[in-house]
């Protein structure tokens, strides 16, 4: 059979594929916290996520057969693929429990047909749907073929002869005390019907019938494996066709079916995430990739981490933000007051590049993006030791080991590196760490209180985060492209807390008062 | 097998709503005190009356169906009281009997409904002595068909049955069938029947050989045993279904009787105090449709009688020709409100096959009865107090219909004189225009007088006599509406007129 992949190009690429560890940048990113939203129960997808590809022709393939399963139709074609699936695969596990050979070869029979059917649904509801990308088509194809064996059309052909036989058998059991014998059905009346021809007569209206509820245990009592294998001594011909069958079928399902579950649930797991966040006005796009232009150029992305908090608290949307690097631009220097939603600004260039290589569509209304090869994170790092010198140690270990193993194609997000030691030193630092990145010609993106970074190069963009108009103290979370100047919010966040110089007089002169403020 | 002593064809519904603004019904006529006079305690009285009383039927020939058999079990008090007696004493006994045994498993079902058909044996026998007896005595067609099939349906082979069902279920053996379900599980068990005695002999050859395809479980294997009785338990499901069902049936024919016969009880024992008092009682003539006529003799207040020992006064309510409407106006205390619920209470006794308090009434069909009080203990907040009795009004149009009658008892006097009075008339126009009977009880002269000179001819003007030296006669008498102090005041005041006669000659001028 032919290679069939919705992720994958050929045999070798997904081959290719580790479980490996979860990519260093994913803490950093929040990429971690995005990653458990989406595969949510099915921690199997969690290798996927951890594994885009390498080239760009497999992230077009992807992206492609995303557009497709973006089809409200074409998607509930693998919504019902997967869950027929499932319904199949439970009926097997029932063989395996129920403890009595007789019943687990129904199941094993059940479950065969079951599956055959989803084949063949897929089969049908895809074809109709008609689908663009080459991924898709070729899933039809390799449906087509695998319906057409024969070995497939006599599993559901002998199948339903078995089932139907199956169906019409009837027996009775004469239950004494302690002791029951098992035969063949005559057809005799129900004792029930007769009980109610005789109070028929006082029928004032119609009762609901008393309904006894029974655990339906898949797992055989003794006495109903006895019972049933005395069932089948009584009718031996269709037993033994039902033996023959599970010897023949018993392993149906393929590795490529497996396969396409799997893939079809990631797939599945990404779009189910982001039409959470749709609804709320958020927009997503699928990426322009580039091997070759540095150039970058993206408008209304968000940190979709935090969309997603946000959306679980109920809370309003994100803020857009949008950026762009031209000509030899290459690295972002974000500025501004705290909490202005720059380490988010900088998550969220981290987390578009990721995310498009994983070929799903990402935050934003538009996206041209490098392909990038690998994405290093330099963040402030929590740590049990109170020495300062450690900790700096710490981040000049992590940043020679950025520095040694990225490519001009990687991207560097640093967030506030440096930040332990003198300002001297930290701007010694960072300049010459922006010099070695500068020269390799890497993108990187560094969120500082280093405003006089954005000096070194005319190939540093200087960003801040925005304030409000005549409202300094009100922080718009939105990143611009400016030269920092420091003093605008500082004026405003001193209002706010009253303790401008006009505050302190005031407060001061009316210290004998009970404090009104709260502060 | 039905009761149907209500109904010709169908059974009460006790579960059907009460009908709309029943609430302000009960409270306005005082129905509570008939309800409880009714009832005398009796449970079961007390929440059927209410039921048939408001719901009341547009059927004429219901009526008389229920005329017909309130007139027999009349004639035969003693025995009506005991039938009535007799199947609340097997009610209550069979309650007790399962009470305690609230089992919902298969064998628990099972043994609650044989211990009940067993308790429920002796009285069906019994209400088929009777039955038998009483079938050709009956004068009545609902008595007389209710005992004719009793007499039929509880036959031999009724009880022979429910002796069978009584020892069958208690042999331990048992044959079933079933077919192979999911995974080959048994399913659709049924009970074939009890191969009980073929099967004793069986028994005696055990430990030496058993049929083909037999299995005797190891006397310790316990979990074998549960196993068995489940299978067992699944096959009698049907079957205690059927019991249980079986059981309700009877039960429920049993306490729809007992419900239906509540009624008529009820009605006797309200017949026997005001009998007790010398106070005259009919059964009302009901007119075809399309006349709108009352005519009523000494009509009396039935609550009033009961709520109290005063001499009770009877009015001539003599609705009748073209006229749809009343207006009772006069002085306070002087009986008005009293006329205008003993009407009420009297249209809704005719509309149930009850009889009235009244020396004789004539009334046409009235398809509902409403009422719109002044309600003193109204206190909303939200809305003014004539907001209130528009939006009461409005209420209560939804329900009305041509054939209904409405009683207004001092409507609209929360506004002034002249607003009041002209809504009045507006309301009472219309609604006697649509053919609905209007009775009105009002201090509004200004409404009163213009309804006398406007629509004399369609409305009967009663006037409540006032106080006459010590000796009160409430007994309205016809007449003219004549002008209080008070309204003559108010006109004044309104109109910067004195109300004087020329205003008869010129009523453009209202």
């Amino acid at each position: 059979m032919t290679f069939m992949s919705l992720l994958w190009l050929d045999e070798d690429q997904r081959k290719g594929v580790l479980p490996s560890a979860v990519p260093d940048c994913f803490h950093d990113l929040c990429l971690d916290q995005v990653m458990a939203t989406a595969v949510g129960v099915d921690p199997d997808l969690v290798s996927v996520f951890c594994n885009p590809p390498h080239e760009i022709e497999t992230v077009v393939y992807r992206q492609k057969m995303f557009q497709d399963l973006e089809r409200g139709d074409i998607a509930a074609c693998g919504r019902e693929f997967m869950l027929a699936l499932r319904r199949s695969r439970t009926l097997a596990d029932n063989a395996r429990r129920s403890g009595n050979i007789w019943a687990s070869r129904r199941w094993n029979l059940d479950a065969a047909r079951a599956y055959a059917a989803t084949l063949a649904t897929l089969h049908g509801t895809l074809t109709k749907a008609e689908p663009s990308s080459p991924a898709m088509k070729s899933l039809i194809d390799w449906l087509a073929t695998t319906l057409a064996s024969t070995r497939h059309q006599r599993l559901v052909r002998e199948g339903d002869e078995i089932v139907e036989a199956l169906n019409r058998v009837s027996y009775m059991v004469r239950v004494g005390e302690g002791v029951f014998t098992v035969l063949p059905s005559d057809d005799g009346p129900d004792y029930g019907r007769r009980i109610e021809a005789t109070f028929a007569r006082f029928r004032q209206g119609d009762l609901q019938p008393l309904t006894f509820g029974y655990e339906e245990d898949v797992i055989f009592t003794n006495v109903e494996g006895k019972v049933l294998d005395f069932v089948a001594t009584l009718n031996p011909e269709i037993f033994g066709k039902l033996d023959q069958y599970c010897r023949e079928f018993g392993d149906y399902e393929s590795e490529t079916v497996r396969r396409l579950d799997y893939e079809f649930r990631f797939v599945m797991a990404w779009l189910d995430l982001i039409a959470r966040l749709k609804t709320s006005g958020l927009s997503f796009c699928y990426p322009l990739l580039s091997e070759s232009s540095q150039e970058e150029r993206v408008t209304d992305a968000f940190d979709i981490a935090l969309a997603l908090e946000r959306a679980k608290k109920k809370a309003g949307p994100v803020v857009s933000n949008e950026f762009h690097l031209q000509g030899p631009e290459r690295v972002l220097l974000v500025t501004g007051p705290n909490q202005g939603g720059k380490t988010t600004f900088a998550r969220m260039i981290g987390q578009l590049h990721y995310l498009a290589k994983l070929g799903g569509p990402v935050p934003g209304q538009d996206a041209h993006l490098f392909h990038v090869d690998h994405i290093f994170t330099h963040f402030e790092r929590e740590e049990n030791a109170h020495d300062l010198r450690s900790k700096l140690e710490d981040e000049l270990v992590r940043i020679h080991k950025i520095i040694t193993d990225a490519t001009s194609r990687s991207l560097v997000i640093m967030n506030e590196s440096f930040s332990s030691t003198t300002m001297n030193d930290a701007i010694a630092l960072c300049a010459i760490v922006l010099n070695t990145f500068l020269e390799r010609g890497l993108i990187c993106v560094c969120v500082t209180f280093l405003e006089t970074l954005a000096t070194l190069s005319d190939h540093i963009v200087p960003m801040v985060s925005d304030v409000e108009k005549g409202h300094e103290d009100v922080r718009t979370y939105r990143i611009v492209r400016a030269r920092p100047d420091g003093r605008v919010y500082a004026m405003a966040l001193a209002r706010k807390y009253n303790v401008t110089g006009d505050d302190i007089r005031r407060r001061l002169a009316s210290q004998v008062r009970p404090r009104e403020t709260g502060l | 097998m039905k009761a149907h002593l209500l109904f010709p064809d169908r059974d009460l519904d006790l579960t059907a709503a009460l009908p709309p603004q029943s609430a302000a019904l009960i409270n306005d006529l005082r129905l509570n005190v008939v309800f409880e006079a009714m009832a005398r305690g009796d449970a079961v009285i007390a929440k059927i009356v209410p039921h048939v009383l408001l719901a009341g039927t547009d059927d004429v020939a219901v009526i008389l169906y229920r005329q017909s058999v309130m007139r027999e079990l009349m004639e035969k008090e003693d025995f009506c009281r005991n039938l009535y007696a007799f199947l609340k004493e097997t009610l209550s006994a069979e309650h007790k009997s399962y009470l305690h045994m609230r089992n919902r498993s298969v064998s628990g079902v099972i043994f609650d409904a044989v211990l009940s058909l067993e308790v429920l044996s002796g009285p069906l026998q019994k209400l088929k002595v009777i039955a038998n007896k009483q079938k050709t005595l009956a004068t009545s067609t609902a008595v007389r068909r209710l005992f004719e099939i009793l007499d039929e349906e509880l036959d031999d082979s009724l009880f022979a049955d429910l002796l069978e069902y009584s020892r069958v279920f208690r042999v331990p053996e048992m044959l079933l069938s079933a077919r192979l379900g999911d995974g080959n599980k048994g399913v659709d068990y049924r009970l074939r029947g009890f191969p009980g005695a073929r099967f004793r002999w069986l028994k005696k050859l055990i430990g030496q050989w058993l049929p083909p395809n037999s299995y005797r479980l190891d006397p310790r294997d316990d979990n074998g045993a549960r196993a068995l009785n489940d299978l067992r338990e699944r096959a009698l499901g049907g079957a205690a279904s059927s019991m249980q069902q079986g059981k309700d049936h009877v039960l429920s024919f049993l306490t729809n009787l007992r419900d239906e016969l509540a009624f008529y009880v009820g009605a006797l024992n309200v017949r026997r105090r005001l009998c007790a008092r010398q106070l005259p009682l009919c059964f009302p003539d009901i007119e075809a449709s399309g006349c709108r006529s009352f005519d009523a003799q000494d009509l009396y207040d039935i609550a009033l009688a009961l709520a109290s020992d005063q001499p009770v006064t009877g009015n001539n309510v003599p609705m009748t020709g073209s006229r749809k409407g009343t207006i009772i106006t006069g002085a306070n205390q002087g009986g008005k409100s009293t006329c205008l619920r003993s009407i009420g209470l009297s249209l809704l006794m005719a509309r149930c096959g009850l009889f009235v308090g009244a020396g004789h009434l004539t009334t046409a069909m009235v398809g509902g009865v409403f009422t719109h009080f002044k309600r003193e203990e109204d206190r909303t907040l939200q809305s003014g107090k004539f907001d209130e009795e528009l939006r009461r009004l409005d209420d209560l149009l939804t329900y009305v219909r041509d054939d209904s009658v409405v009683l207004f008892n001092e409507s609209f006097s929360s506004t002034n004189e002249m607003e009041g009075s002209a809504i009045s008339f507006d309301v009472m126009d219309a609604l006697m225009a649509s053919g609905v009977r209007v009775f009105f009880v009002t201090h509004q002269y200004t409404f009163a007088h213009r309804g006398f000179l406007l629509r004399r001819d369609q409305i009967l003007f009663l006037r409540a006599p006032g106080r006459k030296g010590a000796d009160r006669d409430f007994r309205l008498e016809p007449g003219e509406p004549s002008a209080t102090r008070e309204a003559a005041d108010l006109y004044q005041r309104v109109f910067g007129v004195a109300l004087s006669p020329s205003i008869k000659t010129t009523p453009s001028g209202l």
